[in-house]
């Protein structure tokens, strides 16, 4: 059983992964002849691309983001706030609530904080690749 | 007085094994356990495809990616879903379903040579913003039928 990773070659970001029972010489002139980058890897996990990538033609963790939640319970309003801290710069912030995606934007900084006008659950990340993208949850109450 | 198991050495039937009561050498295909003109299909691979979602919600074509599959001779047999991955990432695979912002539509088409995935799924951006293509991943499962 080999696992066949597909990359793009700049960013290593892992597009296609293929557990394959009996792989072939045909099956990888097949890749080739897509044109498709792939390290072979003999294993019979199928890695995540949102904890893997590809570096060097070898297969490695994503680093995780050292993101300090100061609370995940708020109130609702200006009034009350969370503070994210130790953003990498350049990191994407995006907020969800009830699967809209009301807040998009690019910190500069390392530190965030965040307010939520109204009661909800009130979803979060922050993505910048490499890093594996960071996620959490904060109660917004009445 | 049925038989269940049969062996013969011309090529129409070489091996037959059938249900309980049933004989072998008049049943139907649904009540045969093994039949040696029916190659079994096996699973050739498992995996996932990135799939960019589309950029507007439109009638615009879906995108697709390409990705090699099985080398003849094989017939494609598969089973696809879409992976839940918006917005808090639980990893969930999804049919097709419409809840708010939420448009989870997947699939595939194969031919012998190559799988494409398929994804109508919309991005998920702010409204008035115009976000990038969101990467939406599908999972499948191909089988390959060794008849030759």
């Amino acid at each position: 059983m080999t696992l066949f990773l597909i990359h793009d070659k700049e960013s290593g970001r892992i597009q296609h992964a293929s557990k394959v029972y009996a792989p072939t010489d045909e099956y990888v002139n097949m890749l080739n002849e897509h044109g498709h980058t792939h390290v072979k890897v003999r294993t019979s996990r199928l890695v995540s691309p949102d904890e893997w990538y590809i570096r060097n033609m070898r297969p490695r963790i994503r680093p995780r983001m050292p993101v300090v939640v100061s609370r995940t319970t708020i109130g609702a309003g200006e009034s009350d706030s969370v503070v994210f801290t130790g953003l990498p710069h350049g990191v994407q912030f995006k907020a969800f609530m009830g699967g809209f995606n009301f807040q998009d934007e690019r910190i500069e900084g390392t530190e965030l904080e965040f307010s939520v006008p109204v009661p909800c659950i009130c979803q979060v990340s922050f993505e910048l690749w490499p890093y594996q993208t960071f996620r959490t949850e904060i109660e917004v109450i009445g | 007085m049925s038989d269940r198991v049969v062996i013969k050495s011309d090529g129409a039937q070489p091996f037959r094994v059938s249900s309980v009561g049933v004989d072998a050498e008049t049943a139907e295909f649904q009540d045969l356990l093994f039949d040696g003109n029916q190659s079994p299909l096996r699973i050739h691979q498992v995996g996932y495809v990135s799939v960019l979602s589309l950029r507007k919600p439109n009638l615009a074509p879906a995108f697709v990616s390409s990705i090699a599959i099985n080398p003849l001779p094989g017939y494609p047999l598969f089973s696809v879903m879409l992976r839940e991955d918006e917005p808090y990432g639980v990893g969930a695979c999804r049919c097709v379903y419409r809840n708010g912002p939420g448009e989870y539509g997947g699939g595939g088409v194969a031919n012998p040579n190559t799988f494409y995935a398929i994804t109508w799924r919309r991005t998920n951006g702010v409204p008035g913003t115009d976000p990038p293509p969101q990467t939406n991943y599908i999972n499948f499962v191909l089988f390959k039928n060794y008849l030759p």
